[in-house]
């Protein structure tokens, strides 16, 4: 019986020294890792590395390239892309991304799975506000040109230009006068409604400032 | 001439947490590993870390913000050493894979090494 106890007690002890040994590796001192890829990063950092390859993609819309890289985060067949950039978006939703980034982090995903996710912009307010400023400056521009511009002596200065500079007018009087605007930031996701740029194939009489001021607008006084 | 047995103290006790202890080690370090356990870019295999900072360097192009570059780089190095990124940057333009990201790469870390040196950053 004293053997048997012995015995069983010598069984107790390697239990127990087992427990100790793999709470130490576990939990204690884990195994770090090192020389490891880019798929064993941390959740964190893969949804960082997601938000890179769409800010990447965002620029230069190649989309091989943006698909190779998104390979690299995955570590066996059983994930695909769509499912790598749908588990960082939801993440990046929790951890409080700001908008824009989750806005390209969309926009991956739709050139992934092919679908339409990301909301459709109906209501820009920069674009309001910043056409209100152009039309603002628009009208003091027209205003001051009325007035012919003194010079030194007194004299008023005949200008052939009414408009004075920054302005671009064009030769045809007939035309509506196009202001030369410093175009907007890029209002990602933005569709600029105006089809008539300056340099492409439309006629004068159709051209429209860049930030879309209606045909004719400045010369309706 | 009888006299008292010495008690033998109970090594087989000793023994037993002893052997224990090793095989726990063992499974825990061996066979079941724990995994993916704080995976940060500064873990990354030298290869991997290159394909980080060309991301990081291409991400910086596209959105210019080198504030946040240099945050994702500090993930890599800290203290960030630009004459490490330089070497790494060398081995980039030498790979096919990413010797057309070299230029921008480049670009990117006199760019970074600019910042660190306006903000007093390391």
């Amino acid at each position: 019986m004293g053997r048997f106890n012995r015995f069983v007690w010598f069984i107790i002890m390697i239990i127990i020294g087992g427990g100790a040994g793999l709470y130490y590796a576990w939990y204690v001192k884990p195994a770090e890792f090192v020389d490891a890829a880019l798929f064993n990063l941390r959740s964190d950092y893969k949804t960082d590395y997601v938000l890179m390859t769409a800010e990447i993609y965002a620029k230069d819309h190649d989309r091989l390239h943006a698909f190779m890289r998104l390979d690299k985060l995955l570590p066996s067949n059983s994930e695909t892309r769509e499912s790598v950039v749908e588990d960082a978006i939801k993440r990046a939703e929790g951890f409080g991304y700001n908008p824009v980034d989750l806005q390209k982090m969309y926009h991956l995903k739709e050139i992934i799975t092919g679908e339409r996710t990301t909301p459709t912009p109906t209501h820009d307010p920069t674009r309001e506000y910043l056409f209100e400023q152009t039309r603002t400056a628009a009208a003091e521009i027209v205003r001051e040109s009325s007035t012919p511009t003194p010079n030194v002596n007194g004299d008023p200065v005949a200008d052939s230009n009414p408009f004075g500079t920054g302005v671009i007018i064009t030769t045809d009087p007939n035309a509506a006068p196009m202001l030369e605007l410093t175009p907007a930031d890029d209002w990602y996701g933005y569709e600029d409604p105006a089809d008539d740029y300056p340099g492409n194939n439309t006629s004068s009489e159709d051209q429209v400032g860049f930030s879309g001021i209606p045909e004719g607008f400045l010369g309706d006084n | 001439m009888a006299g008292k047995q010495k008690k033998r103290p109970p090594l087989y006790l000793l023994t037993g947490l002893i052997i224990g202890a090793a095989l726990g080690l063992f499974i825990g370090y061996r066979i079941f590993p724990v995994q993916f356990f704080d995976i940060t870019p500064a873990s990354l295999h030298q290869d991997f870390q290159e394909d980080y900072l060309v991301m990081v360097g291409l991400a910086y192009h596209a959105d210019g913000d080198i504030g946040r570059a240099y945050s994702r780089i500090s993930e890599m190095m800290s203290p960030i050493d630009i004459d490490r990124l330089r070497a790494m940057s060398l081995r980039i333009d030498d790979n096919p894979d990413t010797h057309s990201n070299y230029e921008q790469i480049r670009s990117f870390i006199n760019d970074l090494q600019t910042y660190m040196s306006d903000t007093g950053r390391r």
